[in-house]
């Protein structure tokens, strides 16, 4: 046993990090070389917004869940959508459908482009930010955000604007695009397809630490297609589940040091959602162009180190543009921009993938379609955990470099994940107490 | 009018529910209500990459930018910065949740090569950022005066 005397406590701390989402921070306790504490905490308004939807209308659901994200609004105008059709027992099919993916592929494009080359490539090359990369990489930076551009503009186009779309209704949407401007829109993925490919590619070429762990990974998985929108709920330990079984197996608990609510798999534990488990749950699913990237950028069809989550959304990118274009391609104007809704009384379940993992609604309505009570479980609030464990894994694994570069490393831990308080992790402040 | 063909763009940056912060927005739609028509007038939340993305696709000679800024100085206070010249002072990242705000999208715009060359940012000195709580009364009373400012700004720029 060490001299109490000899006893060095590192402390690495984030004391805040505020985003539009609400506020989190981030504590290490190293204590003699050994972590002794780990404490992710987020602040997320989303159990405020429950409580906003109730005594609103079921068709206002959309809206007013968009603006729980400025970085993911359709994720939650799907999964609002998706669980009110449920309780209403409306099925949105045909063109109507195809509109909704190609416009949740124009968030994935924004989104995926935004956290690979301005949030997370500057951790790999050694930038404390995208200004300073783009000093020496200015082609690059250049594409970046004319590729998130081009997400943008999907999401502007079937969502009638960038942030907070205001064109997604229960049944379908409130006006259809013309034809004219979804063509145009091709043109500029048969760009975006390029550059998400080159995407993969340069993401291949970072240096990436050796740090693997046998996750359980869950995500939504459909037989015919990648997921977006719809799916049974599966995980890589043998969950196989309909939407509506959602909380039948997965718990939500308070945890004293923060005010978001941790998600545990019942009897399984930490879970992890996100682009790397929908990847290692769907690979098969991807098109043969996205197949092709990630097997010729040598990315393993079941992929265990969190860092290559950056390849993953490039192979990702590369599918939203390829489906897009499909999309596009095979569009036939429907008859009218929604279907009938009738309200009834009922209890409705939905989930899509938001670009950050699976994203969990659930209404219950009364026989006007007045929303009695609602529950909404985000992406990154179920990430806690393993966002945590990672941190505890790859801080005892590394407590022997310098405090700099152990907290940039731990911003880069974080940023495997895209959380949505992402950005706010470079106000990281390391801070060491000896006793 | 699109913002192609406008010599002068004025960005009103804030969060309108969002106390002080909304200085910004209440400016621009000052100056919004008597712009002559070679003005086009935006108003952004206060996202770098947003700012980015117009100063890219304006091409605008001159940019007039109006936020809030929290550096300490007595609240209504307003400071003028020519950023063509110099970066924003540390003092401007604070009034931004976001880390890539309107200080880093300026950086960033200059290392791409897409800042006006003209850029005129106008910070504000916010005195109450409280959530749905109207402009305090100093910064209320600074909105008509710095309005009046950009205005001769406008005439002196297209004199």
């Amino acid at each position: 046993m060490k001299d109490k005397t000899a006893t060095v406590t590192r402390v690495i701390k984030v004391d805040q990090l505020a985003r539009v989402e609400g506020e989190g921070a981030l504590y290490v306790r190293i204590r003699n070389d050994v972590v002794s504490d780990v404490k992710f905490r987020i602040f997320e308004p989303p159990r405020l917004f429950e409580a906003f939807l109730r005594g609103r209308a079921y068709s206002e659901a959309p809206d007013i869940t968009a603006r729980i994200c400025g970085i993911c609004p359709v994720a939650y105008q799907m999964s609002a959508v998706h669980a009110m059709e449920h309780a209403l027992g409306v099925s949105v099919t045909g063109a109507l459908r195809d509109l909704r993916r190609l416009l949740y592929c124009g968030e994935w494009i924004e989104s995926h482009a935004l956290h690979i080359y301005m949030l997370h490539a500057p951790d790999f090359l050694g930038y404390p930010d995208v200004i300073q990369m783009a000093k020496d990489h200015p082609e690059t930076v250049k594409q970046a955000l004319q590729l998130k551009k081009i997400g943008n503009e999907i999401v502007r186009l079937l969502g009638g604007r960038e942030i907070h779309p205001i064109n997604v209704r229960v049944g379908g949407f409130y006006h259809l695009p013309a034809l004219a401007d979804l063509h145009r829109l091709r043109e500029q993925l048969q760009w975006a397809l390029d550059v998400a490919l080159e995407t993969v590619r340069w993401t291949a070429a970072l240096p990436f630490p050796d740090m693997e762990y046998d996750y359980e990974f869950v995500a939504l998985h459909h037989p015919d297609e990648y997921p977006l929108n719809e799916g049974r709920l599966v995980s890589s330990r043998g969950l196989n589940i309909a939407i509506d079984e959602y909380e039948k197996h997965f718990a939500e608990e308070h945890i004293a040091h923060s005010t978001a609510l941790h998600s545990d798999l019942k009897g399984h534990g930490a879970y992890f959602v996100g682009p790397l488990a929908r990847y290692n749950l769907n690979f098969e699913q991807l098109s043969l162009t996205a197949k092709d990237a990630a097997h010729a950028a040598g990315l393993p069809t079941f992929c265990l180190n969190p860092f290559k989550s950056i390849i993953v959304r490039a192979v990702e990118t590369v599918y939203a543009c390829e489906h897009a274009i499909e999309i596009i391609n095979a569009y036939e104007p429907p008859p009218r921009p929604a279907v009938d809704v009738q309200p009834r009384a009922g209890i409705g379940y939905g989930a899509s993938e938001a670009p950050r993992g699976t994203l969990y609604h659930r209404y219950r309505l009364d026989d006007r379609g007045m929303i009695l009570d609602a529950k909404i479980v985000p992406p990154t609030s179920q990430n806690q955990k393993i966002i945590e464990d990672d941190l505890r894994r790859f801080v005892s694994a590394n407590h022997h470099l310098a405090d700099a570069e152990l907290t940039t490393r731990c911003e880069q831990v974080i940023r495997n994940y895209d959380p949505c308080i992402s950005c706010s992790t470079h106000f990281l402040r390391l801070h060491i107490e000896r006793e | 009018m699109s913002a192609q063909s406008q010599p002068i763009l004025v960005v009103g940056v804030g969060n309108a529910d969002r106390g002080d912060d909304a200085v910004g927005i209440a400016v621009a739609r000052r100056v919004c209500a008597s712009a002559p028509p070679h003005v086009a007038v935006h108003e952004q939340d206060g996202s770098g990459g947003a700012l980015v993305e117009l100063l890219q696709s304006a091409l605008a000679p001159t940019v007039i930018l109006i936020d809030a800024m929290a550096s300490g100085a007595p609240p209504g206070s307003v400071q003028r910065f020519e950023v063509q010249d110099a970066a924003l002072p540390a003092s401007f990242h604070l009034s931004s949740s976001h880390l890539f705000g309107i200080a880093e999208g300026i950086e960033l715009a200059r290392v791409m090569g897409w800042l006006p060359p003209r850029m005129i940012v106008y910070g504000v000195e916010g005195a109450d950022y409280t959530w749905r709580s109207p402009l305090s009364a100093a910064v209320s009373a600074a909105v008509e005066q710095l309005a009046a400012r950009v205005g001769v700004d406008l005439r002196m720029l297209t004199a």
